[in-house]
């Protein structure tokens, strides 16, 4: 697995690199809720983001899903999953969060 | 959760709750049954080509499993005990 052009000391396996980094990338958000240093809303981005940073690592280490190697066509099926999964969690979030109110008595 | 009053009947959450978690769950028992099937395939007969190529579906689905987990715990889990 090394080549002798790559003089780069990071562990050559992804599997070992993406595992490294969805560590950190939970830890952080569990640490963040445990301690309870910030703000609830910087919080609740913060896990957000990291989640979103968590889910691209899990495609590119573990899949073997990047933007160089990956099929053109793949990519763009990709895209598409990506834009439903919005549609169908902020279109919910979006119906809940306006019919609450209008729920209560 | 569900024997001291808190099933999935009782609220709109409790129900997206136990579907999400709930399926979740059954998925994952799923993957590691195949998971332990296929280390014994592989021990008993080699990395042969239908050996592989489960292990490769088997692959898919436990990542695809995991994304999922991110999915959850970000949005179930830590803004529920913050």
């Amino acid at each position: 697995m090394q080549t002798p052009t790559d003089p780069s000391d990071m562990p050559q396996h992804p599997y070992i690199t993406g595992f490294v980094f969805a560590l950190v990338l939970t830890g952080i958000p569990f640490g963040l809720v445990v301690a309870g240093l910030l703000p609830r809303f910087t919080t609740l981005v913060v896990i957000a983001v990291l989640a979103l940073a968590q889910v691209v690592v899990h495609l590119r280490y573990f899949l073997h899903l990047d933007l160089q190697s990956t099929p053109r066509e793949n990519l763009l099926a990709l895209a598409f999953a990506a834009v439903l999964i919005c549609i169908i969690i902020g279109g919910s979030l979006w119906i809940m969060l306006d019919l609450n109110p209008r729920m209560m008595s | 959760m569900y024997l001291q009053g808190a099933g999935p009947q009782r609220s709109g959450f409790l129900s997206a709750f136990f579907t999400l978690v709930g399926t979740h769950g059954l998925h994952v028992s799923n993957g590691l049954v195949w998971i332990l099937i296929m280390s014994i395939q592989v021990l008993a007969k080699g990395l042969t080509e239908p050996v592989a190529s489960r292990l490769f579906r088997l692959g898919l689905f436990w990542h695809f499993l995991d994304i999922v987990w991110i999915g959850i715990f970000s949005m179930v889990y830590l803004p529920g005990v913050l």
